[in-house]
């Protein structure tokens, strides 16, 4: 067997359960299309298969380029080579590293074309150029070769690919481009596919022989080893106690997966803003969607829960003299800040729903609307006071969350945040799928009005039951790990803010304005209970003593 | 059995995960200003042992007090006054060795940081590599640096040089020695690699399947346990049962066998337990031979024997 075929068959070992699961789903999906059509079972059955086989085939297709890359383990965020290290080390010369990957996704790209090319011709009798072919395989090899490319730091790699998709997406379908807008410049476009395609080849060769010499040549003049190199300045940290040092660590710890999280809000956020059209139920959905989001991204600076017996806690910080209830206040305060910054950040990007048109008309409606039957400041009074209660509110849920995490035991973890937040997310998702079928606000306030009694009900059992569970994590705290003083002085503190926020809810709300939205202070002032976390300033503590101190 | 002084102090310490039993009712205490090893196969209960002492287990039954403390009730206290290196390589990788050294220094009162930098240069550790850049030897040094840079009471030494090469080995061994060689404090070195253990240890102790079978004193190995080096006549392949002689091992032709020096405390005793057989050597046990002699009877051994408390002599 020679070297190709050899590396070939290497890649493709790799990916062959995946490839052969995916072929196997299209073809499944064919059957059952072909079963549905004979015995005239309804269309949506026959088009849902057939969507399985296109999906199946389009994540085949994308599958397979990404294993003509031989990038197997490549991580955008490493300034290393993402060319495969155990193939780099085989006695293979460097050009022919970089060939057999180009021969792969050009044999593999061109394969593909000439199928579309010809069932085009064949069903629709239109010609498509072949050079096509060559410009999607000098797209991918340019790709493939900036992953190969050791680089000064992984966010320079990050940046490189982001400048450079619009460009390999203009080489990729240009040829095409072309054939549609000016066909007389056909050769000419075709001509330049070719020449392409061959600087392409010639930047794939260079990336390798550049990875070679970084990985195992270890030369200066290299940037991926310049930029790991001793010579880099290190600022010289000092703490001022171990509460500082932890609150660093917690801190930098993931300081590389921040602008990821940063980049998945901002992604996460756009979506929201493209598929929803803008209303008041739709912006507080999206939000709530964003604080689900933007907490789970938030969790990763707690260390993932672990089965069995042991701790979460790396054996540093678990044989350290830091205290449990330090240890459990500083990542409260860490997470929280956090939380807040990446919730701001979202609600920011929602704002960016305003450069639709529509959604402008509809805001300005609504606040001409609303202010034209109080005051000019009551929308804005509306929006902030809703605003804020729905952040302290996913700030709440979210601190819960953690203490449950901070425990750090797997199964504990997952059932007690599933039940959590089953019980939050049910009537939520409930009383917003009935709110939005709502199409008329009297008919809104009419059931409201109905509903309230069993509302305050509810509330003295949420408020009497929360109450009960602040009492026990207050006892069991109290025993050993806060002093009594502490906990008095956490009460008085959160009994302050709960009065401070009942009272600024009742001032900004614009019940004077609006009469049909006057909320008794009581209300406020239970909901505010409710809202804002006592027990998490003593769960957290008590979670992660028993994550450190294991019973068996 | 309470000794003022101890180190460290385990008293009828059990400890099961779920059905398997880790630790069966070991007594155990230390003095201040020894070094103690703690050898035994993987998987006999070393670690376990070991999270107990620094608070990552909570017992299940019996005690635990480390310098006088329950390490599970003050960690803060105790911690300040212990050092730990892992068994597992568990420093976070993404910090460089100065941001290690900056957030240790944060964690203990007693940081010294002319015994840092004397231990940088020892160790040639650059404060501006990351950790996740050195060797496992380069990682295992700053785990090391950062365990007695702040002068520990107790340093506590989990299998500390497992897969590392010669001369981290070596600059761990010497940690040891100086840490030992300050007055008053005390060494828990576990680990299966018996030599470094003779080479630094005052006393050992042998864990197997959980039970705490022995602990001798190195000086005393000698004294209290002899290898016979025989050949059995008539080549029988099983040993005979011999009060006093444990641990058979066939090399051969040749057999080796353990022998307690306190019922055979002469040569003749040995040559009439062994009757017709003919004895090659009696020479002096090796720690190594010691353990797999150990190891090898514990099933007889163990089984019979009520557990007692295990005072390490100084």
């Amino acid at each position: 067997m020679n070297e190709t075929l050899a590396i070939a068959k290497y890649a493709w070992t790799k990916f062959s359960v995946i490839v052969n699961g995916f072929l196997a789903a299209a073809a499944l999906g064919l059957l059952i299309a072909g079963i549905a059509w004979q015995v005239e079972l309804p269309k949506y059955i026959i088009g849902g298969a057939l969507s399985l086989s296109y999906l199946s085939l389009i994540l085949c297709f994308f599958i397979l380029i990404g294993m003509c890359s031989l990038s197997f383990r490549a991580n955008s965020l490493d300034p290393n080579s993402g060319y495969d290290q155990w193939l780099m080390r085989l006695p293979i010369q460097s050009w022919k590293l970089a060939m057999i990957p180009v021969g792969l996704v050009t044999a593999w790209l061109s394969t593909v074309w000439i199928t579309v090319a010809l069932l085009v011709r064949l069903f629709d009798g239109r010609a498509l150029p072949l050079s096509q072919a060559l410009a999607m395989s000098a797209s991918a090899i340019f790709f493939y070769s900036l992953v190969w490319k050791p680089q000064r730091s992984g966010w320079h790699r990050i940046a490189l690919l982001v400048v450079s998709l619009p460009l390999l997406y203009i080489v990729a379908f240009g040829v095409l481009f072309v054939m549609e807008e000016a066909p007389q410049w056909l050769p000419q476009a075709s001509m330049a596919s070719v020449l392409i395609y061959a600087v392409s080849i010639g930047f794939a060769i260079h990336s390798v022989k550049q990875a070679r010499v970084s990985t195992f040549q270890q030369s200066r003049s290299n940037a991926a080893v310049v930029s790991e190199s001793p010579r880099r300045d290190v600022k010289q940290l000092s703490f001022v106690n171990s509460s500082d040092a932890l609150q660093w660590h917690d801190c930098s710890r993931f300081q590389s997966n921040k602008p990821w999280k940063a980049l998945g809000v901002v992604s996460l956020a756009l979506l929201l803003i493209a598929i929803l059209p803008l209303s008041g139920a739709t912006a507080i959905v999206a939000f709530l969607v964003l604080a689900l989001i933007t907490m789970t991204l938030t969790s990763s600076r707690v260390e993932p829960s672990v089965h069995g017996f042991q701790s979460s806690l790396p054996s540093y910080l678990l044989a350290s003299p830091i205290r449990s209830r330090s240890m459990a206040w500083i990542r409260l305060r860490g997470y929280a800040v956090e939380h807040c910054q990446l919730i701001l950040l979202a609600s920011l990007l929602l704002l960016l729903s305003f450069l639709w048109q529509e959604n402008r008309a509809t805001f300005w409606r609504w606040w001409i609307n609303v202010a034209r039957e109080s005051s000019a400041a009551t929308p804005i009074r509306m929006m902030v006071t809703i605003y804020l209660s729905l952040l302290v509110v996913a700030i709440g849920v979210s601190l819960r969350v953690l203490c449950i995490q901070l425990y750090g035991h797997s199964s504990v973890v997952l059932w007690s945040t599933g039940a959590l937040l089953l019980s939050l997310a049910t009537p939520i998702s409930f009383a917003i799928a009935w709110f939005i079928q709502q199409t008329s606000w009297e008919h809104v306030d009419l059931e409201l009005a109905k509903w309230r009694d069993w509302l305050y009900k509810l509330f003295f059992v949420g408020l009497a039951i929360k109450l009960v569970v602040d009492v026990i994590f207050v006892w069991l705290t109290t025993r050993h790990l806060v002093s009594a003083l502490e906990a008095v002085r956490i009460i008085s503190t959160w009994s302050v803010l709960v009065i401070a926020a009942a009272f600024a809810w009742r001032a900004i709300w614009p019940a004077t304005h609006l009469p049909n939205l006057e909320v008794p202070f009581t209300t406020v002032l239970m909901s505010a209970t409710l809202v804002f976390p006592l027990s998490i300033c003593f769960a957290a503590p008590l979670a992660v003593e028993a994550n450190r101190h294991r019973s068996v | 059995m309470s000794d003022p002084v101890a180190a460290i102090e385990i008293d009828h310490l059990s400890c099961k995960f779920r059905r398997d039993e880790a630790l069966h009712d070991i007594c155990l205490t230390i003095p201040t200003g020894s070094v103690f090893g703690l050898v035994g196969l993987n998987g006999a209960g070393k670690t376990t042992l070991i999270r107990h002492l620094i608070g990552g287990l909570r017992p299940q039954l019996g005690r635990v007090r480390v310098l006088g403390e329950d390490p599970t009730l003050t960690p803060e206290s105790v911690m300040q006054r212990v050092g730990y290196v892992a068994e597992e390589d568990a420093l976070p990788r993404w910090m460089t060795v100065g941001q290690l050294i900056a957030f240790m220094r944060a964690m203990y009162r007693n940081w010294d940081d002319k015994l840092c930098r004397e231990l940088l240069e020892t160790f040639s550790l650059d404060p501006t590599k990351k950790l996740a850049d050195l060797s496992k030897g380069g990682r295992a040094r700053a785990g090391l640096l950062v365990a007695i840079a702040h002068r520990p009471d107790l340093l506590i030494l989990d299998e500390p040089s497992y897969g590392l090469d010669p001369i981290a080995r070596q600059d761990i061994l010497e940690a040891v020695v100086r840490t030992a060689s300050d007055e008053g404090r005390t060494v828990l070195f576990s680990s299966h690699l018996l030599d470094e253990v003779s080479r630094v240890c005052d006393s050992v102790g042998i864990i197997c399947g959980g039970r705490l079978l022995e602990i001798v004193a190195m000086q005393d190995l000698s004294e209290r346990y002899s290898e016979v080096v025989c050949e059995l006549v008539g080549g029988m392949s099983v040993p005979p049962q011999i009060s006093g002689f444990f641990g058979w091992q066939n090399r051969g032709r040749e057999w080796s066998v353990a022998v307690d020096r306190s019922v055979h405390a002469d040569d003749s005793s040995i040559r009439d337990s062994l009757g017709s057989h003919l004895i090659l050597d009696v020479r002096a046990i090796s720690l190594e031979r010691w353990f797999a002699a150990r190891v090898a009877a514990n099933g007889t051994t163990v089984a019979t024997a009520s557990p007692k408390v295990e005072v390490v002599s100084r």
